[in-house]
């Protein structure tokens, strides 16, 4: 039975969710409480992160899900040598990846899905203009090369830090320079009629 | 610096990361370059963009059915993270068990007696029969001489030495069978050397002369039963008593003194035996009733002084 959490402790949008090592020992320790604090303080995050690479709501919230549940099986194993919420977005990204890596899903699923998400969230109060060119943005984006995508939506979308990107991407700090260089150019490019 | 170059930083100063004299050369250049500037504009706005995108939020009740998820974890999934336990944990949980049992087998170790004598039937089983050490003094022959488990300390016998004492054992059991004093055990020897062992190894360490007679008599089995008739019984006692002090043996008797129709008991060491029997016959009349193949170490002999 499904059991409703008290709005009171819900993460609102774009809040950064706080990497509190007694949260990583009281999960170490399966307390049931520190799982429900860290779901509470990253659900959003996650999600929006999987929803912007996977383009589809309903694969975002089955990989958002998943996420939580491999931290609830393997936060024992997790040393702390990283930050938590980096090991978060590395799972996150991995699961992403593998799911955009499976067989039967196109490229050209993915890039209908994120224009359906851009598409169907305007945001209300802003012009027509300013609305068209948010779909665009979300198209551009879905049209990217997976990796590109990857690194613009961790680093544009959701504020993270150079190093952090490269932690969770296990990747060299100059790849993910030069990676979100040239997807940043590429929206441009591709943002180009709005600019004129 | 050239255009590309410029282009090649925009990331990094939309970013802020730029040294101050890369940033004043870039500016430099975006001052006096009209297509680097218009490109710089549009680079700038689109990050901006890109920073005004709202973050998605998890659909209702997202929480609710990971956190209820997280429960119905399945049961052999449970049990994997139950066994694998990280060291931090599972050491100090396996110390206590350790200790809970070593606890519990003490316990039961001390509260049944079957237990101790079982592990004690090998030390006594083997050690005992094979003493050829010289004797060092009356208690430690005595001691080794009954069979017991006071040549525990001496190294551990030969093959060789340990099969001839299980040989002497044997003898001296079908010896004993002989005896008319002694009637041989009905229980197997192997379990009579267990017994005798238990029970030696619950005396003390110096254990009394009283209790050494009694238990010379409970072991039965003489190595030699001998009539001993005493041209004169009045020193009978004194005679043997020195004859025997002399030989490095030690005298139980069933009386306070020796005389007519007492049956005595001499230990002595074996090489000690050929003075006891000439010290015997100088006594009085001696005559060797029954005689085992071979001796042990220590030997055991019976004596009826005749009436």
């Amino acid at each position: 039975m499904q059991r409703e959490l008290s709005p009171s402790r819900a993460v609102q949008p774009g809040d950064r969710a706080p990497d509190d090592p007694s949260l990583v020992e009281a999960l170490r320790r399966g307390e049931p409480e520190a799982f429900e604090r860290l779901v509470l303080a990253y659900q959003h995050r996650i999600f929006s992160i999987a929803l912007r690479i996977l383009g589809d709501r309903g694969d975002a919230e089955e990989v958002a899900q998943e996420v939580f549940l491999r931290v609830h099986r393997s936060v024992r194993e997790f040393r702390g040598e990283a930050k938590l919420s980096t090991w978060l977005y590395a799972i996150t990204s991995r699961l992403c990846l593998n799911r955009l890596k499976a067989p039967g899903r196109g490229r050209r699923a993915g890039e209908q899905a994120l224009a359906r998400v851009a598409n169907g969230h305007p945001n209300p109060g802003t012009t027509l203009e300013a609305g068209e060119m948010k779909a665009a943005l979300h198209r551009a984006i879905a049209e990217l090369d997976e990796e590109r995508r990857i690194v613009v939506v961790l680093r544009d979308l959701h504020g993270l830090a150079y190093e952090e990107i490269a932690a969770a991407l296990e990747l060299p700090l100059n790849t993910v320079r030069s990676r979100l260089h040239r997807a940043r150019m590429e929206l441009k490019e591709r943002l180009e009629r709005f600019w004129s | 610096m050239n255009c590309h170059e410029t282009r090649d930083l925009f990331s990094a100063k939309a970013d802020d990361l730029l040294t101050t004299e890369q940033r004043a050369a870039l500016d430099g250049h975006l001052q006096g370059c009209a297509d680097c500037s218009r490109e710089w504009e549009r680079f700038r706005q689109t990050v901006s963009l890109l920073h005004s995108v709202q973050e998605g939020r998890a659909p209702a009740g997202f929480a609710s059915r990971v956190i209820e998820a997280a429960r119905r974890e399945p049961w052999h999934r449970r049990l994997l993270r139950g066994v694998f336990l990280p060291l931090h944990v599972r050491l100090p949980l396996e110390a206590t068990a350790l200790v809970l049992v070593a606890t519990v087998a003490i316990f039961l170790y001390r509260q049944t007696p079957e237990l101790q004598r079982a592990a004690e039937a090998p030390r006594s089983g083997v050690v005992a029969p094979t003493s050829e050490a010289p004797a060092k003094s009356a208690d430690l022959e005595q001691a080794q001489g009954y069979g017991q488990t006071a040549a525990a300390p001496q190294a551990p016998a030969p093959a060789e030495e340990r099969q001839g004492a299980l040989q002497e054992a044997k003898e001296r059991d079908q010896f004993a069978r002989k005896q008319e004093a002694a009637p041989a055990p009905a229980e197997p020897p192997a379990a009579a050397g267990r017994r005798d062992a238990a029970r030696e190894l619950q005396k003390p360490a110096a254990p009394q002369r009283s209790e050494l007679k009694g238990a010379a008599r409970a072991q039965g089995p003489f190595h030699l039963m001998g009539l001993l008739r005493p041209m004169s019984p009045a020193t009978l006692d004194t005679q043997l008593n020195d004859l025997v002090k002399q030989a490095g043996g030690i005298l139980v008797r069933d009386a306070d003194r020796v005389g007519p129709g007492s049956i005595v008991e001499v230990v002595i060491p074996r090489d000690a035996y050929p003075r006891l029997e000439a010290g015997l016959r100088q006594i009085g009349d001696f005559t060797i009733e029954t005689r085992a193949k071979a001796f042990p170490g220590q030997v055991r002999i019976g004596l009826r002084i005749a009436q």
